[in-house]
């Protein structure tokens, strides 16, 4: 086994015992955990056990091993930089909401200037509509 | 209405330049402070204004909002929105607000001089940025970018924004010639501060992809 096998089987067991911890303080649900939990025994057999891909490298055309592992990782990748960038969209834009309507909510003085702009409306009359 | 954000320098001047009437109908100052960590919002209420917070900076096009829905809620009838920064004078509220009150428009934009009075960047982002809007949605009006605009309570609901930043400004304007609302240009001096805090030259590249994007929307 080489020191960059070696190397990535610890950076996949660091980031499983991460997991781990993150689905323990509830920040993710167990779905999601199996799913990493998944992703990180993936690469970890698959870094440990490279000849078991081997054979799928052939059919799909593909020159190397390290070729495949180089789609794969683009191509999740790529998927988790869009569903990140989705979701940071919307929490931004529930935010913004949020903010807003705290902030006319806490204009309790609403109601007064209605009528305040109601009374000097009726002594000056309205603007043309 | 007038969105600021750390403007307590000069906000109070602002709202001091401003008439307790125009045309005779009341004018009802109202700031939204959009985050602010000087005493902006402390300053605009010794001035008499309304002030709204928003407990962090959302932007400019989310604080026109919530100024907006404010002020319509109170049962304002034209609404004029000015920049806090004491670019605009309070002075031209009367000449933004007759084209309304006269029933001639639904929405006035204030134009401003391209002289070498304005930032040589500036001038040119404002300038290209207008040229591009005539160039992607055929509707020309010659200042896309200026805060000082006014339009009718009634006009709001048409141009209700998405953007919560300066691209508010052109935003308004894709949606003003969209749903064919009427249009008035008015001429105005503007007065340049030497600290600038408007928008950056990074704020005019996002505005131009946001120009690409709405003009792919239709």
């Amino acid at each position: 086994m080489s020191a960059v096998q070696l190397l990535v089987i610890v950076f996949g067991v660091a980031m499983a015992f991460g997991t781990y911890r993150a689905y323990r303080r509830r920040d993710l649900v167990a779905p999601e955990a199996a799913l990493w939990f998944a992703v990180w025994v993936g690469l970890i057999g698959v870094t440990a056990f490279p000849d078991v891909l081997r054979n799928v490298v052939g059919p799909l055309r593909i020159a190397r091993l390290l070729d495949l592992v180089m789609i794969v990782a683009i191509l999740t990748l790529s998927t988790l930089v869009f569903v990140l960038n989705s979701r940071v969209r919307q929490l931004e834009r529930r935010t913004v909401e949020l903010v807003r309507r705290l902030a006319l909510s806490a204009d309790d003085t609403n109601g007064d200037r209605k009528q305040a702009v109601g009374e000097v409306h009726g002594k000056t009359g309205k603007p043309a509509e | 209405m007038i969105p600021a954000r750390n403007e307590a320098a000069r906000i109070g001047q602002v709202l001091a330049g401003l008439d307790p009437d125009v045309h005779g109908l009341p004018v009802v100052a109202m700031v939204v402070d959009d985050g602010s960590s000087d005493r902006t919002a402390d300053v605009a209420r010794a001035q008499g204004a309304r002030v709204i917070s928003h407990a962090i900076n959302l932007g400019k096009g989310a604080a026109l909002k919530t100024g907006c829905e404010a002020v319509i809620a109170a049962g304002c009838d034209v609404l004029v929105v000015m920049d806090a920064d004491g670019q605009h004078r309070p002075s031209d509220l009367p000449l933004m607000v007759s084209p309304l009150l006269a029933g001639q428009a639904d929405l006035v934009l204030a134009r401003r001089h391209f002289t070498r009075d304005m930032p040589a960047t500036m001038r040119l982002g404002n300038v290209g940025l207008s040229r591009l809007f005539t160039l992607l949605f055929g509707a020309t009006f010659h200042d896309t970018q200026c805060g000082l605009r006014a339009f009718t309570a009634s006009a709001y609901p048409r141009l209700d924004w998405i953007a919560t930043d300066y691209a508010v400004e052109t935003e308004m304007l894709v949606r003003a010639a969209r749903a064919h609302l009427r249009t008035v240009e008015v001429e105005i001096e503007t007065i340049y501060h030497d600290a600038y805090k408007g928008t950056t030259i990074a704020d005019g590249m996002r505005i131009l992809a946001n120009m690409v994007r709405w003009r792919m929307e239709t």
